[in-house]
């Protein structure tokens, strides 16, 4: 083969394969740098956050929106089921759970909650959801992140937003 | 090893090429979608585990905790209804008509999609807000987009664009009632149009 030749298709060669690659490592290397944040943030895993009115000067993730209270908790399920109970509000709130990955992987608005409260224990992949009595989800990593929107287009709905998320739940379930 | 030297040179040069191309395909807006609509764009596989590669990465880099369609759809725009840029130099009317949705909201980024850095407390317009504004809900709401509200324009509906240089625009569709490809295509989105000639430097 012509040296040319050769060059040329090592060229395209590490062109596709680097490419590629980074597009696949992109969604959980940036998804790992947010859990390390938001954990940092928490003080820890399996800990709920109540962030403030996205401002110009808090907004951490891109594209925030300035009209939902955002709560967040980082699940790390290597050390058994986590118990995530949310107070349901009188407006639009939605709880979603993304995979490390970056995956939606399963989401629940206040239409859904049966009650007052959407409740539910999230599993580690593998587990026997049959043995679960109550809502069970089954997560697809061992860390995923839940992430509650309520809507809170001005400061006094944003008031009520805060004060009904004041008694949410994102905890380790083992021994409770 | 001239040889070694010039094949560890192309594959070096190869990898940050590929790298280069990678960051590069997977920035922009968070719709640039094959599904567009007078303006607006997204895709639908936008959250979702069926997301082909690149727009995974596209979303994790500039929308990242996006909602799939099933909760929530997202429409960006870069471009006024001419097609020119989006530019913090130029004012703008949204026109907004009654959209199928729970909720609604109309958001401006920078070109770092970040919330623009200023101090006039309007980075958005939501359907509460809209309400608000007018007596008839037949009527569409106008919206102005611009670095400072004018009283030449008759609307108290404001979006605020200073220091945004040239950003985009995120609508975003809470509870869709219908979020099928053809419906999408259909939604009466709102129109973007430039006022007058956009702003020049201010003489020194």
């Amino acid at each position: 083969m012509k040296p040319w030749l050769r060059l040329t298709l090592l060229f395209v060669l590490a062109v596709a394969v680097v490419h590629v690659a980074t597009v696949l490592v992109m969604p959980r290397a940036i998804m790992a740098i947010a859990f390390d944040r938001i954990e940092k943030e928490a003080g820890g895993t399996n800990r709920l956050i109540h962030q403030q009115a996205i401002t110009v000067t808090n907004q951490r993730i891109v594209r925030s929106s300035p009209d939902l209270a955002y709560s967040v908790c980082v699940i790390d399920l290597s050390g058994g089921p986590v118990r995530v109970r949310l107070s349901k509000g009188s407006d639009y709130m939605s709880a979603a759970f993304y995979a490390a990955d970056t995956s939606n992987f399963a989401t629940f608005n206040d239409r859904a909650f049966e009650g007052a409260a959407f409740e539910t224990l999230v599993l580690p992949l593998g587990s026997d959801s049959g043995q679960v009595a109550g809502k069970a989800i089954q997560a697809p990593s061992s860390r995923i992140l839940l992430l509650v929107r309520r809507l809170a287009p001005d400061p006094a709905r944003f008031k009520v937003a805060d004060a009904g998320r004041a008694g949410d739940i994102c905890e380790t379930a083992v021994g409770k | 090893m001239v040889g070694w030297i010039k094949t560890a040179a192309v594959i070096v040069l190869g990898a940050l090429t590929g790298a280069g191309t990678a960051v590069a395909v997977t920035g922009g807006s968070l719709g640039g979608g094959s599904l567009t609509n007078h303006g607006w764009s997204t895709d639908t596989t936008i959250g979702s585990d069926s997301a082909n590669p690149w727009v995974a990465a596209r979303v994790a880099r500039v929308g990242l905790l996006a909602l799939n369609r099933d909760e929530t759809v997202y429409f960006d725009r870069t471009t006024d209804d001419t097609g020119a840029r989006l530019d913090e130099r130029c004012s703008y009317i949204m026109t907004v008509r009654e959209l199928p949705a729970r909720w609604w909201s109309v958001t401006l980024y920078d070109k770092g999609n970040m919330l623009a850095a200023n101090s006039d407390n309007a980075p958005s317009f939501d359907a509460s807000q809209a309400g608000l504004t007018k007596a008839d809900p037949a009527v569409p709401t106008k919206v102005l987009i611009a670095p400072a509200r004018t009283p030449a324009v008759d609307t108290t509906a404001f979006i605020s664009s200073t220091a945004a240089g040239q950003f985009s625009l995120t609508l975003r569709l809470y509870n869709p009632e219908n979020a099928t490809e053809d419906s999408l295509k259909q939604l009466p989105l709102p129109s973007i149009t430039r006022l007058g000639a956009c702003g020049v430097e201010e003489a020194q």
